[in-house]
């Protein structure tokens, strides 16, 4: 098989995922798709290399993580404000319930990165800090912090998900 | 409360209605040839220049017995082949700069040629001190960079691009209108250990016929796969369909003298970083 077989076998395996992943970063499945392709166009051109790697995936995840900030950084340094932003509508009609997507998508992007690894992807604690090349300490306080946000915004029957 | 926190994102996504996945597989495989392409020709330029640097060398030898002098590191000309010739190509104040290079490296002042269809010049770029900190280059130091080697003249449109990491623009209005540079730095992979640095750059010019971005093109390489690509276009940029109309604000040979510059590289002097950043932290990007 070659490399370009090889690549196109694991990419159409792993695709929906890697999209499912960048969705939960980004909350724009058209984005996410772009997202998705770009990682994998990187992934095809470091094929070699990220196939002697211990676990590809999490090689292709890292690829995708850092195609996200660098997207989500471009697009901040090409953006200006230009209207203030209103307070979203479940905080002026509590029985609007905010979802757990909606909360991470209030996280800065590193954070979200961060809890989408531990908690969606089950990561550790190391190869979170691997992939987004923090150290551990960071990597552990952040989710700390990322999760008392989480408490704030999230409705008071879904709090108890974070009572452990 | 992981599996709570996991089940309720699973929950939540299952409510969720995508988009077909569509053809995202595909479309990364046919973008990945295109680059793979475009390095292949960068690298093929590259492989062309090294013959060039071989005969360069042996013209050193030849004229080894012609009195030494230091060029300045920006602007010596080892050898030019525009035509058979082997007069130097004059880059900017060549002839008039024989300060100290900062490689401190004696080169003869000329050397032999090829029949090359483009040109392709051995420039002594001299070898960057070593006397900071490097870091990762950034696109803020490129266009910083950029910027102090550039003639004078109002610069705008600073920007980088959406699809390449190290990949800069700029405009240039020397009095005659604006016209749009863009530069890309990399590395050439290297098949085995990885030489030094060096302190003499191969530059080849090329001019792309059709391709108003690319009117111009120097592309330096020094031994360490450390490569450079100054595209002087002939247009500004366009909107994805069209580009506007522009002129070519760098001949050939400042476009050469630019893209051999020692501080070109993957990792850059890390206050050139800082102040690059600093000044252009935060610019527009550039699609086409």
């Amino acid at each position: 098989m070659t490399d370009d077989e090889q690549f196109a076998e694991f990419a159409h395996a792993h695709a929906e995922r890697l999209r499912t992943t960048a969705f939960m970063l980004c909350r724009d499945w058209h984005l996410a798709q772009d997202l998705t392709q770009s990682a994998l166009t990187k992934l095809f051109l470091s094929w070699r290399r990220a196939v002697q790697a211990d676990n590809l995936m999490a090689y292709a995840q890292k690829i995708l993580l850092r195609v996200f900030l660098d997207h989500r950084r471009r697009r901040s340094s090409s953006e200006s404000t230009t209207a203030v932003m209103h307070e979203p509508a479940y905080r002026e009609s509590p029985e609007l319930r905010l979802t757990m997507l909606d909360a991470l998508a209030h996280l800065p992007e590193r954070d979200r990165a961060i809890v989408v690894l531990r908690y969606f992807e089950d990561y550790s604690v190391d190869r979170v800090a691997d992939v987004l090349e923090l150290p551990v300490s960071v990597v552990k306080s952040q989710t700390r912090r990322s999760l008392a946000k989480l408490r704030e915004l999230l409705a008071e029957d879904q709090l108890a998900l974070f009572a452990g | 409360m992981t599996e709570d926190l996991r089940a309720l994102l699973r929950a939540e996504l299952n409510n969720e209605r995508p988009p077909p996945l569509g053809d995202v597989v595909g479309a990364a495989l046919r973008e990945g040839r295109r680059v793979q392409r475009r390095r292949r020709r960068v690298m093929s330029v590259a492989a062309g220049c090294v013959g060039v640097l071989v005969v360069v060398l042996a013209g050193g030898v030849a004229a080894y017995s012609e009195p030494r002098r230091s060029i300045s590191a920006a602007d010596s000309v080892v050898a030019a082949s525009p035509a058979a010739t082997s007069v130097p190509v004059p880059l900017g104040h060549a002839a008039q700069k024989a300060a100290a290079s900062p490689g401190s490296v004696p080169v003869s002042p000329t050397a032999p040629t090829t029949l090359a269809p483009g040109r392709t010049l051995a420039i002594h770029s001299g070898v960057e001190r070593a006397a900071g900190a490097r870091e990762k280059a950034t696109t803020g130091a490129m266009l910083h960079l950029l910027t102090q080697l550039l003639p004078a003249g109002q610069l705008s449109n600073a920007a980088v691009s959406a699809a390449d990491d190290r990949y800069v623009q700029l405009y240039l209005d020397r009095g005659d209108g604006p016209g749009m540079v863009r530069l890309v730095v990399g590395q050439l992979p290297a098949e085995d250990t990885r030489p030094p640095r060096g302190g003499t750059a191969t530059v080849s010019i090329e001019h792309v016929p059709g391709n108003c971005l690319q009117d111009t093109v120097a592309v330096s390489r020094w031994p360490d796969g450390t490569a450079v690509q100054l595209d002087v276009a002939s247009c500004l940029a366009g909107d994805g369909r069209t580009n506007p109309p522009g002129r070519p604000v760098l001949s050939a040979d400042e476009a050469a003298r630019i893209a051999a510059d020692p501080r070109w590289g993957v990792t850059m002097d890390a206050d050139l970083v800082k102040a690059g950043n600093a000044r252009f932290g935060r610019v527009p990007v550039f699609d086409s």
